[in-house]
Formats: C-alpha cells, structure tokens, sequence
C-alpha cells in the first residue's frame, strides 16, 4: 500500500474529504443505476401477472355465467 | 430537360419563400415581436447590470449576441405551428419536389423576417451599450452569418416538436445547445475587433458553420418533419 | 409441384436468417424475446465480472498508485472522473448509434436500447461533473470553474436531457424513438464541434493553468489503474444497459405471449 496506515488513507494528507466524498457521491449513482431498474422490473412483472390474473378471471365470470343461463333455459 | 429540373426544384425554394414572406407581411405585428423584444430586454442590462459605460462596453457584444439568441428562439416556435395548424405542412409533405428545398425557402422566410431586422437594429444596440466603434461592423458582419445558423439550427428542433401542444420551451431546450458554438464565435468576433485583432478568422469559421448549417440542417428538418408532422 | 411450392414458402417464413447464417445473429438480436432470455443468462456473470474489476481498480488506484507531484492526493479522484467523463461520452455515440440502425433497419430492439442508454449516459455525465468539481475545489481553489472540459460536460448534460425530453414528450411510442434518435443523430455531429469550440474558446480567456488529467506525462504505476477503471466502467455501462432495455422491453412487450407465459412459469414455478 502506498500510504502508512489505515488513518493516513482515510486522511490522504488532507485532500481525503474530497477524494472520498466524490467516491461516496459516484457509487450511490452507479449503484441506483443498477437497483432502479432491478425494482422497476419487479413492478413490471406483476403488473403483467395482475392483469393475466384478470383477464383469467373474467374468462372463468364468462363461463359459470354462460353455464347458469344455459342451466336457467333448460329448465 | 436540366432547366426544366432546375425551375422545378426552384419552384419548391421560391414558392415557399414567397409565401412565407407574403404571410409575415401580413402579420407585422407578430414580426415585429422579436425585434421589440431585443431592444427591451437591451434597456434592461443597465438598470440591472451598471450603467457606467466602462462596465458596459465589456459587456456589451456577449450581451447583444445572447439577446439575439434568445430572440431567434423565441420566433423559432411559430415556423411551423401555423402550417401544422391549418393542414399546408401535410401538402408541403406530399408535393413531389424534394422536401428540404421547400424548408430551405420557409428557413429563408424566418431569418428575413428575424435575423435580418436582429442584425440591422444591431449597431443601435451596441449604440446603447457603447460598444467601441470598431465593434460595429464586426457585430453586423458576425450576426448577419451567425443569425442564419441559428435560423437553421433552429428548424430543426422545430420540426422535432411541430405535432406537441407545449412544443415552445422544449424546442429551446433541445436547440440551446447547438447554439453554443454560434455564440462563441459570434462574441469572439467583435472581442478581437475591440482588442485591435484581425476579426477575419473568428468570422471564417462563422461562414463554415453557416456552409455546414445550409448543407445539413434542411435535411435533418426533413427527416423529423416526416416523423412528427404524420402523428 | 408441391417441393417447389415448401421451399417458396420456407424462404418466406424463414425470412434471411435461413439464407445466411453470418446474419442470424443480426436477426436475432433485433427480437426482443431472444434478447430478454440471452441477457437473463449473461446478466450474473457480467455483473460480477464487473464487480471485480471495479473493486480491483478503486483500490489499486485509491490505496496503491503513488500520489501526484503537483496535485497531491486529490488526484486519485481521476480514477473515478476519467472513466465517468469517457463513458458519458461514449455513451452518447452508443445511443446515437443505436437510434441510427433503428431508423434504418426498423429495429425495434435498437430504439429500446436507445431510449435505455439516455438515463444512464446522463447519471455518468452528473458523476464526472461532481467529481470535476469536487477535485476542482483543491486544485484552483474553487468548486466551478469554466474549465473546457467541464464546460464540455456540461453542454453533454444539456444534450442527454434534450434527448431525454423528447423521449417524454411523445405519447406516441414510434414517434419518440424516431424524434429522439434523430435529435441524437445532429447531436452526434455537433459534438466534436462543439467540444473544439469550446477549447478554442477557454484557451481565448485563460491561459493554460493546471489542467486536469495531464494524461502524457502519466507515469504507469498511475496509468494502469485508470485502465482498469475504464475497462470496469465499460463493463458497468453494459450491465446497466442491459438492466434498463430488459426492463424498457416488459414495458413494450407485456401485452405479447412470451412475457405472459414468462410470468405465468415463474409464478407456477
């Protein structure tokens, strides 16, 4: 290692609040670059599964109806 | 059979510069917005900046230049609406002459009716913000060029916004950019010719902008009004 | 008869990439479904791939690299600005390249990763201004100064938010992609004009202070981390890429049959 100690990294002869700041400051960005869309596409898959939820339900609603009335008419 | 493809493609270029020209003349009023705009916003650098004329002359040709700008931008909205408005786009869209001459001509139409009026009020202004003397020609000459580039620049974030209701201050946003070389040669112009230095090569490398600007621009125009103006 | 009528047809559905195998690839990227799959099996390793070098460069160059002559440590923050800055550079001409092949062969797929590189592009383009301005601060003194380069910065900002309004504008989903790879396009030519404008420009009101990222001069113990740290940005970049066109193609694509029987495996699964 270049610098000492681990203090003397931390401090880098007084220009460490910058060094560090810029590097705390650049991987919260890269790293809601990568989580952003990790959750977004979780959204993404259960919208789609909430609407092949519906339109399953309203397929089952169109049967048990279409079953009742021909029910209702033979009787 | 050439003369008869050269008045045919003339007829797209002049056509559509008649009109545009005929249409602003009857519109004075809203031709002469822009230039009205340049001059008030002009009186309101001294009452905001200083009015001694020592600061004012430093100022003076970035000033002027950022107004023109601004005032380009704000007539660069309406080069389309119009047309888009009452159908004439469409019809410009579907005539057989190739599409960029007649944007060439309606291109042509704005910088008469903005650029031009920009540029002659233009020593009026550095009059006001006592611009060295030496500024004048320079200023004229680097505007009459750099106003013609923003024309067409311009149309080009026109047409990429012709079919949006809010269209106006997006177009400003995509075009500033593309600006930003205009204005710095443009300012670099008069500040060599106020400095004592030889003010031709800023403004050579305005006339290659204004070279590449007529090349490409009208195309890149072209391309977009296809895109949007259908939707 | 009947042969030649099922080789007619079978050139017809099967379309080139039966043709010519040297195209297949080309065909299949543009289909989204192959995309999503292949993209979901390369996703971990790339990802890792990526960890590892950037881990690798940030402490090679924060702990290990020998500090400056002149600047002192703050220039460690080059391991960070110099690859954030080339990428946010790089990435626009990604962007207008794949807008570019949208608008000439059709592809849907490109636009996605246009619309997908936008974001991204414009964070790298943010992290290379803090950082410049963070490094600024103990190099002349103050935290913005009209720099060429970060001025150059700058106006990449404005190009990537320009491109990224008119993403937004249009409801119309064909309409923004082909407006916005066109803007991308006349960006793409006015950059390098731009950026000679603007040394041209700053070299006329300054003369030549310290510049940042005096890379001839770069003795190699501190050139080889900045590799390694560009290399590790490039691999960043194509993860997050992938990220957002996965997720730019569930949007464009729910409606479809593969998405829906994606979701239903998993959810049985």
């Amino acid at each position: 290692m270049y610098f000492e100690s681990f203090e003397a990294l931390l401090n880098m002869s007084g220009h460490g609040v910058y060094v560090w700041s810029s590097l705390a400051v650049t991987l919260a960005a890269m790293l809601w670059l990568v989580i952003a869309p990790l959750f977004k596409q979780r959204a993404l898959l259960q919208e789609v599964n909430r609407d092949i939820q519906r339109q399953q339900d309203r397929e089952l609603a169109a049967k048990t109806a279409s079953l009742s009335d021909s029910h209702e008419e033979s009787n | 059979m050439a003369s008869q493809a050269a008045r045919k493609m003339d007829s797209g270029f002049a056509a559509w510069l008649r009109r545009d020209l005929l249409l602003a003349y009857r519109r004075s009023g809203e031709v002469a917005s822009p230039v009205i705009f340049f001059i008030m916003v002009s009186t309101l650098i001294p009452l905001g900046l200083t009015p001694e004329a020592a600061q004012l002359e430093k100022v003076a040709a970035g000033m002027i230049w950022v107004m023109a700008l601004l005032a380009t931008l704000l007539s660069m909205d309406g080069l389309f609406t119009s047309d888009y408005q009452d159908g004439s786009l469409e019809q410009m869209l579907i005539t057989p002459q190739l599409l960029p001459l007649p944007l060439l001509g309606k291109i042509t139409a704005h910088w008469l009716t903005t650029g031009l009026p920009l540029t002659l009020v233009s020593p009026l202004l550095g009059l006001m913000l006592s611009l060295p003397s030496v500024g004048y020609l320079p200023l004229v000459c680097s505007l009459a060029l750099g106003t013609v580039c923003l024309s067409l620049v311009g149309a080009v974030g026109a047409a990429l916004t012709v079919s949006l209701r809010k269209g106006g201050l997006l177009l400003s946003l995509l075009v500033m950019p593309f600006y930003m070389p205009v204005i710095i040669f443009g300012t670099a112009t008069v500040s060599y010719a106020v400095d004592g230095l030889n003010w031709l090569p800023p403004l050579a490398i305005l006339g290659a902008m204004f070279a590449a600007s007529v090349a490409l621009c009208p195309l890149a125009a072209a391309g977009a009004l296809r895109v949007t103006a259908s939707n | 008869m009947s042969w030649l009528s099922d080789k007619f047809s079978s050139t017809l559905s099967g379309g080139p990439s039966k043709e010519s195998p040297s195209w297949q690839w080309f065909y299949r990227l543009g289909s989204p479904r192959w995309f999503y799959q292949r993209s979901g099996q390369w996703l971990p390793w790339l990802s890792l791939v990526a960890l590892l070098v950037l881990a690798t460069g940030l402490v090679w160059g924060l702990a290990f690299a020998p500090e400056d002559a002149k600047q002192g440590n703050s220039f460690r923050i080059i391991y960070i600005h110099v690859p954030a800055a080339f990428l946010a550079q790089s990435g626009y001409f990604i962007m207008a390249i794949a807008g570019a092949i949208g608008l000439i062969w059709k592809m849907k797929m490109s636009y996605m990763v246009m619309k997908a590189a936008a974001p991204i592009g414009a964070v790298l383009t943010f992290i290379a201004l803090f950082t410049g301005a963070v490094w600024g601060k103990p190099t002349w003194g103050a935290y913005w100064v009209w720099d060429a380069r970060i001025t150059s910065m700058l106006i990449l900002l404005f190009l990537y938010a320009g491109v990224m309004a008119l993403q937004y504008a249009y409801h119309s989903v064909d309409a923004a992609s082909r407006a916005s790879a066109i803007l991308a396009l006349v960006g793409t030519v006015n950059i390098p004009i731009i950026n000679k404008s603007v040394d041209w420009w700053y070299t006329l009101h300054q003369p030549a202070t310290i510049k940042l990222t005096s890379a001839p001069s770069m003795h190699m113990d501190m050139f080889m981390p900045l590799l390694v740290m560009i290399v590790g940005f490039y691999l960043f970049y194509a993860v997050a890429l992938i990220l957002h066109t996965r997720n730019e193609i569930l949007r464009r694509e729910r409606k479809t049959s593969w998405v829906r029987e994606l979701v239903t495996a998993k959810a049985g699964g």
